[in-house]
């Protein structure tokens, strides 16, 4: 055990007494790192200090003091009540000498610290304020919390007060903006709709007493914008809106008074702040010609051809473009994009028999390569999607159309395709006429070209095997991007059958912008495209960055590097400033539903999840009615959904052609629950489920929040009926895979299940068929085994009607049909949530976009 | 050098039994088709029929190892679905410099500070800087990785509004837009001298700061722990008593006789920390947005990129093993008796 011995004494001369105390030597050197770190502590503090702005800098010039402001109280409240404010002003080198607040109805307080520092103010009227503070210094500079100015909110009206109308009740006054801080010129469109007066009537519907609320008994609705221009009148109507253009910097109050016939009137306020000019300046905005936002996912692909997500639908519909368009923030209306107009049946461009499509295209337009677009680009955009024909894309949505789905087919003969197809003669010409012949990838590219013509080299023609009103809308998808011929030939070309890797990650189109790069796992960078036909964009370059926290997001929108940001609705109260920008509330084509499994396979729901109903459970229609009556959909939305959600009455969402307000909505009514269980039968006993009862598994994927609470609701429900049999729920969670995994086995162990849906192209044929039909439908298919023939027969003509008033008639037919048999639960329609810093201007929601255009959108 | 020459032979064995290992677990797990498919979800029936044959797939278990072995040794090891379908040996390429220049400065951060820290705190055991150091020890271990990152973005990021630090990424993309960067070897402090960029170089370098010290953090705190224990048995030894008592100085008894000594365990638990560095940046990768191999690892396992999973585990395997061996011939170095054995 020799220790490592030294080789040889130091050079350094040796003490000529040993120390006595051999630890001496030590000390010194753990001061001496004692020292550093005290050193780094107190550098690191002022670091600190001066970071956080605490320190003044240069002694001759005054320092502008620092202003903000915070509320000592609630700041949201009932009318009459007040709220306290305290001042955080601050000035390094002085005193601050003025307060001012600018409570937001019209009234302010100034003085100084002893008589503004703090203030208190109380609120006579409903309404939406911004309180404004303002501060001055000792030699004059100022500063306000123009960044963060405070929101209150008082409440319009006491909940109470409903409940004992009398013939004095004021009328119910309503007033939102649009926009509440804005730039000088901006203007606010002030929607009044939902103000109402009250009257008593005795004979109402023959039911006795009624109070009436309606608009018709407002006598004055007057509104003054608050700047000092006259208060205009508006007529009271169903839908009342007015706009009104801000011209000078301040802090408004628009007031709207509401008088009803009873003589009574009601005003509430709404602050309107028209930032400084300093403040809107592009001084501030940092990155000015760059848009970046963060978010969570990474495109699958983006060749316009295969990809069938949001993320790469992202990308694509900023690079390629597509022969039509939505119309702003329409997803009924089209526009042309590429084409020089959108096809109807009066201009021509659709043949009256609904089967031939004419798109004339626009000239001048080049790809990114440098070529031009000319007809033969697009027959060869259209006829790549066909032939790559990738069954987990989006193809389905033209070769359903064009194709009647042969590349189904391949492998099995002519014959067997012909029989299921709408038996289009220019298809089958195209095809070997032995009915045995089996069909290859060389037939379907047969086909392919001979459902789409090039007429000249500005004009193709699209032809439909059958009448088909969606197609418009399916040429509105990305895949109906038209890709520059020379490009993808020079990188792979089309195979049939199969992707081509090149142009998975790669694009060539005619868009607004050009992709620079994708860097998986990092981001994706695009650059305005100069050579752009149309008006070119405001914003040069457009970063997409991927940071899967949510913190980190939040952290760089702060920070302003991030001018959006992918954010659940749950962190909105921490955006409240004038930094920010929200938007919310435009009704999604997402639809939160839960379907019931009328095939259980009883054995394994047994052995797995413990459930004790039988296979064919949901197949009682009595069963299905009682379950649609559980849920307390108002709570639902309101306090788990926080409000951002819509109700639904079928599979048709609000905002698509179709939807019809009229079709009853689902009520919680658990009295109607009960009789339906009791009118339920179990045909083991003879005996109805309320006196039998049953165990139920109630199956989510875990770490959905909203799909859980659904299956709490759902409990609490069915267990709190009390039925002598007993119910029983029981809850389980699934990581997602194994989740889609035991929901695609068939039969499946979930008695019932819950899946969101979105839509592929905005035509309610996308949302009827797939949950409704029991043939072509991918839900009563895979996963409910549901089946009502009135409901095939007229989905199927409804999807084929070209005369729109008949097929709007359809599809309430077909709504209303569902709604009786209630084969699904709509829980809600879900509603779009967005957040941007205030500086980006421009951004609108369109359902069908994923996510942003950015060509839209203007920086500073 | 035939200790080490030794040394790396006896690697083989271990690297067969982690290729056993790793080839029995992504077998047992899925398709043994899916990895050499680079659009699993869209291959058609001749496609895997072909793939089959040529990685004769219709083999029985035992014999298609060989195979694979093979395969693997050649470099081919499929492809990654997470890695946007790039063969393993690119996205290992990609992803592992990304991580491996992170672990290197935590490295850094952990072994200048473990050491010097562990070795004050034996020296003046007991004393105010023994405690606050092994406070600083004990929060290290215990704090948790994804808050200590957050809040350091949140003071240095936000708060100091160093915006150099902008968690997205290696390097704030969209501030060199208009800069022609080529990046040669991935490793991009190296890269942003070879573009001749110091404006790159320095944000770069912002850029691996704080998710250095997160990372580094934790591992900072063991070597704090086991430096001052092992120290503190150093100290008290007889040859350290011997060397005081010639009339050493202090400071040449610690640095000399004491310290070096006191490494022996140090350096096991920095190699095996380096190791566990590079495998387990998961967390830190994630809440900076590092485009990495643990945020690629994290990503594989949850979606079932067969591909990537097992490129990732052999990396992994070999790193750990080879961190062993540079261990032992440090050890090797730092004690001697090693090399008589």
């Amino acid at each position: 055990m020799e220790p490592v011995e030294d080789e040889e004494l130091p050079e350094e001369t040796l003490p000529e007494e040993l120390p006595k105390d051999v630890k001496k030597g030590g000390p010194s050197k753990g001061k001496m790192w004692a020292i550093i770190i005290v050193a780094i502590i107190v550098i690191a503090a002022i670091a600190g200090a001066w970071g956080l702005g605490l320190f003044g800098g240069g002694e001759d010039e005054n320092e502008p003091p620092t202003d903000g402001a915070e509320a000592t109280t609630g700041t949201t409240i009932e009318i009459g009540e007040s709220v306290s404010f305290t001042s955080l002003a601050a000035d390094s080198d002085g005193e601050i000498e003025l307060y001012e607040w600018f409570f937001g109805d019209g009234t302010n307080l100034s003085g100084d610290a002893a008589a503004a520092r703090n203030a208190t103010h109380t609120y006579d009227y409903g309404g939406w304020y911004w309180v404004y503070h303002l501060v001055t210094d000792d030699d004059g500079a100022t500063a306000d919390n123009e960044d963060s100015m405070i929101r209150v909110i008082v409440k319009l009206y006491d909940p109470g007060e409903l409940e004992e109308l009398t013939n004095d009740t004021a009328p119910f006054a309503f007033l939102s903006a649009d926009l509440d801080i804005i730039e000088i010129n901006d203007t606010v469109t002030f929607d009044m709709t939902g103000c109402y007066g009250i009257e008593y009537n005795e004979s109402y519907n023959g039911t006795g007493d009624q109070w009436n609320m309606s608009w018709e008994y407002l006598t004055d609705i007057v509104l003054d914008y608050g700047d000092g221009s006259d208060p205009v009148d508006i007529t009271p109507a169903e839908e009342m809106t007015d706009t009104h253009q801000y011209t000078a910097s301040g802090h408004y109050a628009a007031a709207l008074t509401v008088t009803s016939t009873n003589g009574e009137s009601t005003t509430v306020m709404r602050t309107i702040h028209v930032l400084s000019p300093e403040a809107a300046s592009v001084g501030d905005v940092k990155n000015p010609n760059t848009y970046i936002y963060v978010t969570i996912g990474e495109p699958q692909y983006l060749d316009p051809a295969v990809n069938y997500e949001t993320a790469g639908g992202e990308v694509l519909q900023n690079v390629y473009e597509t022969l039509i368009w939505y119309d702003g923030d329409s997803a009924e209306d089209l526009v042309p994009m590429l084409a020089t107009e959108v096809p109807s049946i009066a201009n021509g461009l659709i043949s009256e028999d609904g089967l031939n499509y004419t798109f004339n295209l626009r000239s001048g337009v080049t790809f990114h390569d440098g070529t031009a677009m000319d007809a033969a680009d697009v027959e060869y955009s259209i006829e790549r999607v066909l032939r790559i024909h990738d069954p987990a894309g989006p193809s389905w949505m033209l070769e359903q159309v064009m194709t009647d789905y042969i590349s189904y087919y391949i492998g099995e003969t002519v014959g067997t395709w012909i029989a299921d197809s709408y038996n289009a003669s220019w298809l089958i010409d195209a095809l070997p006429s032995d009915p045995d012949h089996v069909i290859d990838d060389e037939d379907v590219r047969a086909v392919s070209e001979a459902s789409i013509d090039q007429v000249d080299s500005d004009t193709i023609t699209i032809r439909l095997t059958h009448p088909y009103p969606g197609f418009l809308q399916i040429m509105a998808y990305t895949i109906g991007s038209v890709v520059s011929m020379d490009y993808v030939e020079a990188n792979g070309g089309v195979e049939d059958g199969v992707h081509n890797d090149w142009m998975d990650q790669h694009t060539c189109g005619s868009g607004p912008y050009k992709l620079v790069e994708w860097d998986i796992g990092s981001g994706i960078q695009l650059t305005r495209n100069d050579d752009y036909w149309g008006p070119a964009p405001s914003i040069k370059n457009v970063f997409i960055l991927l940071a899967t926290d949510p913190n980190t997001r939040m952290l760089m929108l702060q920070a302003g590097d991030a001018d959006g940001i992918d954010l659940d609705i749950k962190y909105e109260s921490l955006f409240q400033s004038a930094d920010y920008r929200i938007s919310k509330g435009h009704a999604s084509f997402d639809m939160m539903f839960a379907g019931f499994n009328m095939e259980i396979n009883a054995t394994a729901a047994a052995s797995q999840y413990g459930s004790t109903v039988p296979s064919d459970f949901f197949q009682d229609k009595n069963v299905r009615q009682a379950f649609v009556h559980l849920i307390n959909y108002t709570l639902y939305i309101e306090s788990v959904r926080k409000g951002n959600g819509l109700a639904a009455n079928g599979p048709i969402p609000q905002g698509m052609f179709g939807f019809n307000e009229s079709i009853p909505y689902y009520e919680y009514n658990l009295t109607a629950a009960e009789e339906y269980f009791k009118a339920a039968i179990n045909e083991g006993t003879g005996n109805s489920w309320w006196d039998d009862g049953f165990t139920i598994a109630l199956i989510y994927n875990a770490g959905n929040e909203y799909r859980e609470t659904a299956c709490q609701f759902m409990k609490q429900a069915l267990e709190s009926l009390g039925a002598p049999g007993g119910f029983e729920a029981r809850i389980f969670a699934l990581d997602w895979p194994s989740y889609l995994n035991a929901l695609q086995q068939t039969p499946s162990p979930f008695p019932m299940f819950w899946l969101g849906w979105g839509p592929d192209y905005a035509d309610p044929d996308d949302y009827v068929t797939p949950f409704l039909d029991s043939t072509y439908g991918v839900f009563p298919g895979a996963y409910t085994g549901y089946e009502n023939a009135s409901i095939d027969t007229l989905a199927r003509q409804a999807a084929a009607e070209l005369d729109l008033d008949l097929r709007y008639d359809l599809y309430s037919e077909i709504s209303m049909l569902c709604y009786e048999d209630a084969p699904y639960i709509w829980f809600y329609q879900a509603q779009n949530f967005h957040i941007e810093r205030s500086w980006i201007s421009g951004y609108y929601y369109n359902p069908m976009y994923s996510n942003l255009y950015y060509p839209a959108l203007s920086k500073g | 050098m035939t200790y080490i020459i030794r040394r790396l032979l006896l690697l083989i064995p271990v690297l067969i039994g982690v290729s056993i290992l790793t080839f029995f677990i992504i077998n047992s797990a899925g398709d043994p088709v899916t990895p050499y498919l680079q659009n699993p979800e869209h291959t058609t029936p001749e496609q895997r029929q072909l793939i089959i044959e040529k990685y004769h797939l219709d083999e029985p278990p035992y014999i298609r190892y060989f195979y694979w072995l093979s395969n693997v040794l050649h470099g081919d090891l499929g492809y990654s679905t997470e890695a946007g379908g790039l063969p393993v040996t690119e996205a290992i390429a990609k992803k592992f410099p990304a991580t491996f220049e992170l672990t290197l400065i935590a490295m850094f951060f952990s072994i200048v500070f473990g050491i010097s820290l562990g070795t004050i705190s034996a020296v003046r055991a007991n004393s105010p800087v023994d405690q606050s150091t092994r406070i600083l020890a004990l929060i290290g271990v215990s704090i948790p990785v994804f808050w200590l990152g957050l809040m350091l973005l949140y003071v240095f990021y936000y708060q100091f509004n160093i915006h150099d630090m902008m968690p997205a990424g290696r390097y704030s993309k969209p501030d060199f837009v208009d800069d022609d960067i080529t990046f040669y070897t991935n490793f991009y402090l190296i890269d942003s001298i070879l573009n001749g960029n110091p404006r790159l170089f320095w944000n770069v370098l912002m850029h691996l700061i704080l998710p250095s010290i997160t990372l580094a953090f934790a591992s900072t705190a063991i070597i704090i722990r086991i430096m001052r224990a092992s120290m503190l048995d150093v100290l008290g030894a007889e040859y350290v008593v011997s060397a005081r008592a010639k009339g050493l100085p202090e400071r040449v008894v610690i640095r000399k006789h004491a310290r070096r000594n006191a490494m022996i365990p140090t350096t096991t638990v920095i190699g095996l920390s380096f190791g566990g560095l590079l495998g387990g940046a998961v967390v830190t990768e994630t809440v900076f947005n590092w485009p990495g191999l643990g945020q690629w690892s994290i990503k594989a396992a949850q979606n079932l990129d067969t591909g990537g999973i097992m490129g990732f585990t052999l990396l992994v395997a070999i790193i750990y093993v080879l961190a062993n061996l540079v261990v032992d011939v440090i050890y090797a170095y730092l004690d001697p008796r090693v090399r008589l054995d």
